[in-house]
């Protein structure tokens, strides 16, 4: 845009058209444009005014000139490239791409600027010459970026040119068959034949162009043809299922291909959300979107929609991951330069995913780059990131590497708390990718991710965590229509707690759970109506609760360990995703999934007339290594259905149940990296919900701005709770300290963006509850007397602001607003004195709210001057966290200290913390 | 591309994440707390009957009038008469027997009535030993351990709760029976010479057990207790200077009693910011036979008790501890009258009436720290009767 103001500010300042008629001498020897430039520049007095990048490197010239006017040597210059030039005040050499700059025609031509229709009437002057085409800063019909075709040529009279190319997936970079690009307003069409390829005669001048396809977001993109071209759409899958989420991360495609109103967030975008020490966080933005929450600052995982954080399926490139969070929390594990999608499915799951309940989070790496070298790295007060792309054989295989390391320690020692003075706190994690294609239709790619934590919050206790996983992948193309994933892979997760103390009790506690992972995923493209996604899986589980182990000569603790559990999990599945027609499309899915608990294993048989204690064992039974001992199956189905009224309004419902057969237990109200997770087995049975929802989606103004409103009902069944005081740390039996019992969710979710213009941003409000309830036979399993009561993480009332506002070209204003009901907590109402000692008595779980938490940031960035001949590319980005300094507690909690009972809350950040950062890129 | 970012600076300005708040207080009914242990020592039992009161309450709240018996499944009915303070006490004396269960009834003058599910006597197991070590603790500080050993084949014998009741010899370093007496003006300070014949130089002190002492048997291989640590004292601690005795009692639980009072103390222990045991209404084994809603804290505990005492000295154990047995007993010798400034004060006569200082010696040399007439000091430096008795107890053995 800014260029094309410029333009027009030097044509109201060109008086005439002005010829130089000095010729010139000249020898280019192999010389690119630009050093042909610099070097008439040298032996002329003509100084030329341009932006290098326009300037193709790879046109060399090996011309001789003699006595030739400048028209002809850049006329000879140029003629490769897709560069203009115009000549005035006799010296100045002005290079324009694609436009040309008129002279004497805008003389005869009335000089108004067209406001309406951009396509200029040729018949107001009598000219042989095509009239110029101007764009106005004002023009309606055009926003957001332009994307130019062709080379004006002043000469000619056609009046339609044939514009041509690919349509591919924008992720899978796979070509999309069948898509409709329309041009509206004019009533010009096409589609895409099955390789992607489209071609039709377009109008000269501006136009817009639709691409219709159900599965894919519709994009909109804003062309000038100037002559005729190729041009490559990049498009969006946008799933027929509901609340699906789409983040992208990698925005450095060539940003001419993306235009505005896809419903992403990129990381550029994410940038100006001014987040905590710096860091890029995929996982706190996706916080800011409705139906993603946390629990409160400083707990691992989060809730999508009223569901437990166990219940979220972590995915990084088809694996597991099992703690996508490192610093208890603060940071996400997702390295942001290596992640090229960042998928929520808050809704209906795709059948192809199962064992969790509420949610699927799909993250894909990068495919390295296969032509070139290329490297990134960011160096921070808390971490350092370097990740590089390397091809090993050109344009078949290449490597990707990205390392992130943490010295965070400083901040811990900064904390002015006693309890956190002597405490530390680093991460690391690293990532690596090989992809090799075979030819058009194998290519097999290895992946591998690794990320390690370490934290002393007491003195004498050190935690680490790790997450591993290892997968290989090999991707078959059996036809067009008819394609295979094979994934082998392997994901653990490790936690060890080492207890150092001065007393003879030290000790170290040893948790980890190992999965092994085949998968076989097909997809059929059975016509324009069906396609077809199918396949199986199996899974299986190896958990070793751990080991204590006594630590030192001088400890009394006795070794102990917990026997393993054993599991496997399989599953076959169905999808086909109908497109009746362009109003009316479903998708519709089976998965049956079985689990078996596998020997060996002693597992206990209770009195069923009994709550489940130790002592109402009433038998034992020993089950041989890999005897299934217990099988539980289940058929989850999927619904979903889209009516679109109209190309910018649609109605979504879907209606899906599934099953989860993993259980993660807590000791503390919020999660932590030492929860540790529990299979399914005799005693406890697998978790299962049942999830409808509806919704309704408006765009407006060409996708400039989305609205959508969506409301769902979740019922569950088999939620675990803890027993008041329940320890789960190497408990041998765990089913003696947990409740399971049903609880339900629901809420309504709005979500307005607007993606364009000087201001933009998103406002995102929901509505939401989530209940338990508990209600025994036996008074130690009732809770609240058997009355349903809000979960941990109940918070009603979540609302996020993000605004960026450009305040001029280099600077720009960013702020996020976040409010949410506080978290549910069970208060002391009163004391009592037994055995000497004054003790708290509690009121029904859950009944009170801590307060609401509000915190706004806010965040300065400004771009460094736009020399052309600068190195390096700056920006400085200041941001202050939590800018009001409020003390939002995340916890509330009550101890007796000295016979005296003594409240205390703690906050993670309760003071603004400043950040400044510096980028630049060369 | 390359790209580079560079974070120049980041302040960190997070003050304290962990403050104090203030009580937040809830008018809610007050529930009523049981403390009922019986036990198979033949004695009149007791039960305690009290109420919950505010956060900020100072005062105990007594359940007084309520009626409260124990019935067994024999038939036979034990009521209890309220003595004091909501303290109800057997009117006859009674042990729990083995294999017989026992309910306990009350009724409150509310007209509530709660009823506790039957409970028994679990197991009967003696302790073996009780020993004392020298020992240091996390703060590396030195002092002694009190163990306990109780060694048992009996296989229902699995949760012990243990309380203990330490007795032990309060000496006055000073002691002294001469007194100072006060004349008709703050200048007339004397020694009297009649003896207060009833200041003691050895005193006898009992003090009972707070803390919620438990372990378990269940998870190891043998049935045994074995050096269980009871308490450590720091060898700092005037309570063993002298002679030093404590009677631990044993008591084994039910599984049910054994979990209730271990999470009761897990929900009172501290926390850090990262971790928080989830709260909640503990319920015990007594309920409302009317209104279920309505809560009641506490438990009806029936359980065997064994007990042993055990004795030693302080010079036993550290014949060279190097210790000044006077330190807390500071002395001064205040002048008569003093003049700052014009300003006239009676040193001695503020320390005796405002401080109540007691005389502990004569000062026979004057110097410009002790410039006074007499040396006084703390009143248990020189009668320990002011924080103990002077009562030899019947079981002290010198």
């Amino acid at each position: 845009m800014k260029k094309l103001i410029l333009l027009l500010l030097l044509l109201s300042s060109i008086k005439s058209s002005a010829q130089q008629k000095n010729n010139i001498d000249l020898e280019l020897n192999n010389k690119t444009i630009k050093e042909s430039i610099q070097k008439i520049e040298e032996k002329t007095n003509f100084s030329f005014y341009y932006i290098a990048a326009w300037l193709d490197d790879s046109i060399k010239i090996n011309e001789k000139f003699i006595d030739a006017s400048i028209e002809s040597i850049l006329n000879t210059l140029f003629e490769k490239t897709n560069l203009n030039f115009y000549i005035f005040e006799k010296t100045k050499v002005i290079l324009t791409i694609n436009s040309t700059i008129h002279n004497s025609s805008y003389t005869g031509l009335e000089a108004t600027i067209v406001e309406k229709d951009t396509i200029v009437n040729v018949n107001t002057k009598k000219t042989t010459k095509s009239a110029p085409i101007y764009i106005t800063k004002t023009s309606n019909s055009i926003r957001g970026k332009i994307v130019k075709i062709g080379k004006e040529n002043s000469n000619s009279n056609q009046k339609t040119f044939s514009l041509s190319g690919y349509v591919k997936n924008r992720i899978t970079n796979e070509p999309i068959g069948n898509m409709v690009l329309l041009i509206k307003t004019k009533n010009i069409f096409t589609t895409t034949n099955s390789k992607g390829f489209y071609s039709f005669n377009i109008p000269i001048g501006t136009n817009k162009i639709e691409t219709i396809l159900l599965g894919y977001k519709k994009q909109y993109t804003n062309l000038i043809i100037y002559n005729k071209g190729i041009h490559n759409l990049y498009v969006d899958e946008s799933t027929e299922n509901l609340d699906e989420v789409v983040i992208e991360a990698n925005a450095k495609k060539n940003v001419r291909n993306i235009v505005s109103g896809i419903t992403q967030i990129k990381v550029e975008e994410i940038k100006l959300i001014p987040q905590v020490l710096g860091e890029r966080d995929l996982l706190k933005a996706a916080t800011t979107l409705p139906g993603v929450s946390t629990a409160s600052e400083g707990s691992d995982g989060v809730n999508v929609r009223g569901g437990k954080t166990d219940q979220n399926l972590f995915l990084l490139d088809q694996s597991v991951l099992y703690n996508p969070t490192h610093f208890l929390g603060l940071f996400s594990a997702i390295n942001p330069f290596t992640t090229s999608g960042f998928k929520i499915f808050k809704g209906n799951v795709p059948a192809e995913y199962g064992g969790r309940i509420s949610s699927v989070f799909e993250m894909t790496t990068k495919n390295p780059a296969v032509d070139k070298f290329k490297g990134e790295a960011a160096i921070g007060p808390v971490t350092s990131n370097v990740s590089i792309e390397l091809p090993i054989i050109k344009d078949k295989s290449s490597l990707l590497l990205a390392v992130r390391g943490t010295y965070s320690n400083w901040i811990l020692k900064a904390i002015k708390s006693k309890s956190l003075n002597n405490s530390s706190a680093s991460f690391f994690d690293a990532i690596g990718k090989y992809k090799h294609q075979f030819n058009e239709n194998n290519s097999l790619s290895l992946a591998g991710y690794y990320s390690t934590d370490d934290y002393s919050i007491a003195s004498d206790t050190t935690n680490t965590y790790q997450n591993k996983i290892l997968s290989a992948t090999w991707a078959h193309k059996f036809n067009d229509k008819h394609k295979s994933d094979l994934i082998l892979s392997n994901s653990s997760y490790i936690f060890d707690i080492d207890f150092d103390g001065k007393l003879n009790r030290n000790f170290n506690i040893n948790y980890n759970i190992n999965e092994y992972n085949l998968k076989l995923k097909m997809v059929y493209e059975r016509s324009k109506i069906h396609t077809f996604s199918y396949g199986v899986a199996s899974k299986f589980y190896v958990v070793s609760p751990g080991k204590i182990e006594p630590k030192g000569a001088n400890s009394l603790i006795t070794p102990f360990s917990v026997q393993r559990d054993k599991a496997l999990e399989s599953a076959i599945y169905i999808s086909d995703e109908i497109n009746l027609n362009k109003k009316i499309g479903f998708s519709i899915g089976a998965r049956y999934n079985v689990f078996s608990g596998l020997g060996g294993s002693t597992q206990r048989i209770y009195d069923p007339s009994r709550p489940k204690t130790d002592a109402s064992v009433i038998g034992e039974e020993t089950y041989d290594k890999f005897e299934a001992y217990k099988t539980y199956t289940g058929l989850s189905l999927r619904f979903s259905s889209r009516y679109s009224f109209n190309e910018e309004f649609s109605i979504k419902a879907s209606l899906h149940n599934s099953q989860q057969f993993i259980h993660r237990l807590s000791n503390n109200t919020t999660a932590t990296p030492t929860d540790i997770w529990k299979l399914s087995d005799l005693n406890i049975k697998p978790q299962e919900a049942i999830q409808a929802s509806i919704g309704l989606f408006k765009n407006f103004d060409g996708n400039d701005y989305e609205i959508s409103l969506e409301t769902y009902y979740k019922k569950y069944k088999n939620i675990l709770n803890y027993k008041i005081g329940a320890d789960f740390l190497l408990n041998k039996h765990l089913e003696t300290e947990v409740l399971q019992g049903p609880g339900r969710s629901y809420g309504v979710e709005l979500l307005i963006r607007k993606n364009a213009g000087k201001l933009n941003g998103w406002v995102s409000y929901s509505y939401s509850r989530s209940l338990l309830k508990l209600d025994g036979n036996f008074a130690e399993e009732r809770i609240n007397n058997g009355r349903e009561f809000p979960t941990n993480f109940d918070k009603p009332h979540n609302l996020n602001i993000i605004a960026n506002y450009k305040l001029t070209k280099r600077f720009s204003l960013s702020s996020n607003l976040a409010f949410q009901s506080g978290r549910p907590i069970t208060y002391p109402i009163g004391k009592y004195t037994t055995g000497g000692s004054e003790y708290l008595v509690y009121s029904d779980v859950n009944k009170f709210r801590i307060p609401n938490y509000f915190r706004l940031d806010i965040g300065f960035n400004a771009e460094g001057n736009h020399k052309l001949k600068k190195i390096a590319h700056s920006f400085w980005s200041f941001s202050i966290y939590n800018v009001l300094g409020r003390n939002n507690p995340n916890a509330i909690y009550f101890v007796t200290k000295e016979g005296k009972i003594k409240a205390y809350k703690s906050s993670i950040f309760s003071t603004p913390i400043p950040t400044l950062t510096y980028n630049f890129k060369f | 591309m390359k790209k580079y970012t560079l974070y120049i600076l980041v302040f960190m300005l997070c003050t304290s994440c962990v403050e104090e708040i203030d009580l937040r207080n809830f008018t809610s009914d007050t529930i009523l707390v049981v403390e009922a242990n019986l036990t198979n020592e033949i004695k009149h039992h007791s039960v305690k009957l009290s109420r919950t009161t505010p956060l900020d309450s100072v005062s105990t709240l007594y359940e007084t009038n309520a009626i409260v018996r124990i019935k067994d499944d024999q038939q036979n009915v034990y009521l209890f008469t309220e003595m004091n303070n909501g303290v109800y006490t057997s009117t006859q004396a009674f042990k729990a027997e083995i294999n017989t269960n026992y309910t306990l009834e009350i009724k409150t003058t509310d007209g509530e009535t709660y009823i506790s599910t039957p409970q028994k006597v679990e197991a009967i197991n003696d302790i073996d030993d009780i020993k004392i070590k020298i020992d240091s603790n996390s703060s590396n500080q030195t002092g002694v351990t009190i163990y306990v050993t109780s060694e048992s084949e009996n296989t229902k014998a699995n949760y012990y709760k243990y309380t203990y009741e330490e007795t032990y010899i309060v000496r006055a370093p000073y002691w002294s029976l001469y007194k100072l007496v006060i004349g008709n003006s703050p200048r007339n300070i004397v020694r009297n010479d009649n003896l207060d014949a009833e200041a003691s130089r050895t005193c006898y002190k009992t003090e009972k057990s707070i803390d919620l002492l438990q372990t378990e048997t269940r998870s190891l291989s043998s049935n045994s207790v074995i050096n269980f640590p009871i308490q450590f004292i720091k060898q700092t601690d005037s309570k063993i200077w002298h002679r030093y005795s404590i009677i631990v009692k044993q008591h084994i639980q039910s599984y049910d009693a054994y979990i209730y009072y271990k999470t009761l103390k897990k929900l009172s222990i501290s926390e850090n910011v990262f971790s928080q045991v989830q709260q909640g209404f503990i319920v015990g084994n007594m309920n409302a036979t009317s209104n279920l809603d309505k809560k009641i804290i506490g438990l009806f505990e029936v359980n065997s008790v064994s007990q042993k005492r055990v004795f030693f000295n302080f010079i036993d154990l550290f014949p060279n501890h190097g210790l000044s047995f006077t330190k807390d007993c500071l002395i001064e010798a205040p002048k008569i009258i003093e003049v700052v400034d014009g300003d006239v004060s009676y040193p001695l006569y503020e320390a005796l009436t405002v401080r109540k200082l007691r005389f502990a010696r004569d000062n026979e040399v004057p110097t410009t720290q002790l410039p006074g007439r007499f040396k006084i000091t703390k009143k248990e430096c020189v009668d320990c009767r002011y924080i103990a008795s002077n009562i030899k107890p019947n079981f002290w053995i010198d």
